[in-house]
């Protein structure tokens, strides 16, 4: 309720979308995995959970990152991350959780937002970054993707023992709790409104023709 | 895929795994750590920049007012020294004897009386004008530009030109004023330091913006020399013109040209048509 009074941008919305899909896709997740019991479906919405996730977070940090060219890196990392999953469930043998597509959206998310902070760095500052929504979200998923990553390297083949799956919760469970309270900030998070300068203009207008006026002497 | 997972069967995995993990957060705080501690370093040389700015302004505002009272001393300078004695001798001439002179020396006194009060009317009108050209307040900067530049021409001794691209429209009057007095200290900063065989003004527009610029073949300075004189105490009229600049909201540059032959100087201002 907070959230939906300060919807008036359009990264708001997206990041308002996320919230709800993800949200929705966490429903779906429980639902089939505790209450229907249906593992194979289970596994089939953590794959398009990851798949969506990842389309939404791209298309989120993208209309932050300024450089064209990565902007549109970013954007259009869609359509393989898309064929890497499907390529991934093809190929897998038993129905499983999609460690590896995991750990490449982490990998690809880590360093876009690095990227996203050097650019940061390059920019004039008008205010602290930590009054931006933007700087507390990409510190979540920032922390939300090196802590995982990891951890979904390992789960691949070690997901199947016990002692791992404790230690697998353990980690997941405080890496997501982290990242939750670091977005929770970022909705809480009040931005001052402030205009860009505008650059120099070059002064190309015609001042250097001049006509000599006839001086009386 | 191979490259991306880790392979269970070496001993010590756990630990593997927490380490690298653990690396990563570390890495990736690290990382928010530097752009914060950055920021901060940035945003306080910013506030250092904008306190330097601020004791710039100060040095203006001393300046100007610096410039106010040598301006009031000139004109009580004038009023005292070459007003005053004028019209004491012209009270001198029309004293009660005036009446028991003969009627041919009380002409001869009224006459001198009237030639006195004369040159002191004169004298008045030109400290008036000096406060307030008459063609600029009628005419328009238009006309008090090229009047400027024709007088400077008229002396001869170098060339001297103005040209109004487009000046269809009129400025503000305190606009006006503003823009003239910039001009007249530039050019008296010319003619007095500059040495030059040719001055041209020019003025055209460009959007919402008015830019007039002054060309000239003597000694002159660039922006840098502008801004280091502008935070000495030297160079009183240079900061009257800064302050005036700011009080129009505009900017002005100190450049020489590409072909190092003149210099120019370009003012920069919003166009604020008069009503």
């Amino acid at each position: 309720m907070i959230y939906l009074k300060k919807i008036t941008t359009k990264n708001k919305k997206v990041f308002f979308l996320y919230t709800t899909v993800i949200a929705i896709l966490v429903l779906a997740v429980i639902t089939t995995r505790y209450i229907l019991e249906w593992p194979e479906i289970y596994y089939l919405v953590v794959r398009l959970y990851i798949a969506i996730e990842y389309s939404l977070l791209a298309y989120f940090f993208s209309l932050y990152i300024k450089n064209r060219y990565v902007k549109n890196t970013l954007l259009f990392s869609q359509v393989p991350f898309f064929l890497f999953c499907i390529y991934d469930f093809i190929i897998e043998k038993v129905p499983e959780l999609p460690f590896v597509p995991a750990s490449v959206e982490n990998m690809i998310l880590l360093c876009f937002i690095i990227y996203y902070f050097f650019e940061v760095m390059q920019e004039t500052v008008i205010e602290p970054i930590y009054q931006k929504a933007i700087f507390w979200i990409s510190v979540a998923f920032i922390i939300n993707s090196s802590g995982n990553f990891f951890l979904f390297l390992y789960s691949e083949n070690s997901y199947k023992d016990d002692v791992f799956k404790r230690q697998y919760t353990i980690i997941y469970t405080t890496v997501t709790v982290l990242k939750n309270l670091l977005l929770c900030i970022s909705i809480l998070i009040k931005e001052s409104r402030q205009d860009n300068i505008s650059p120099h203009d070059s002064i190309d207008i015609d001042l250097d023709t001049f006509h000599p006026i006839k001086n009386k002497i | 895929m191979f490259f991306l997972q880790a392979n269970t069967n070496s001993p010590g995995i756990d630990t593997t795994m927490f380490l690298g993990t653990l690396g990563m957060l570390t890495l990736a705080i690290a990382i928010v750590g530097f752009v914060i501690f950055h920021q901060r370093k940035v945003i306080r040389y910013n506030n250092q920049l904008k306190k330097l700015e601020e004791e710039k302004q100060q040095i203006l505002l001393n300046a100007s007012i610096r410039f106010q009272e040598e301006e009031r001393n000139r004109i009580a300078a004038d009023l005292h020294d070459d007003a005053g004695p004028l019209l004491a001798t012209a009270r001198l001439y029309l004293n009660e004897n005036l009446v028991n002179q003969e009627k041919a020396q009380q002409l001869q006194s009224i006459f001198s009386a009237k030639q006195i009060l004369d040159d002191a009317i004169l004298l008045i009108r030109n400290i008036s004008h000096s406060l307030m050209p008459p063609t600029l307040k009628n005419f328009g900067l238009e006309s008090a530009g090229t009047d400027l530049f024709q007088k400077i021409g008229a002396s001869g001794s170098l060339n001297a030109s103005a040209r109004f691209h487009d000046y269809r429209t009129r400025l503000k009057v305190e606009q006006e004023l503003l823009v003239f007095r910039i001009i007249q200290e530039l050019v008296n900063n010319i003619l007095k330091h500059s040495n030059p065989g040719f001055i041209h003004l020019t003025q055209n527009i460009s959007g919402s913006k008015m830019y007039f610029r002054i060309h000239h073949d003597g000694t002159g300075i660039v922006q840098a020399d502008f801004e280091k004189l502008n935070h000495s105490t030297l160079g009183l009229g240079l900061k009257n013109i800064a302050s005036r600049i700011k009080v129009l909201n505009g900017r002005i540059f100190f450049e020489i040209d590409p072909s190092k032959t003149y210099y120019k100087v370009t003012i920069e201002i919003p166009r604020e048509p008069a009503i």
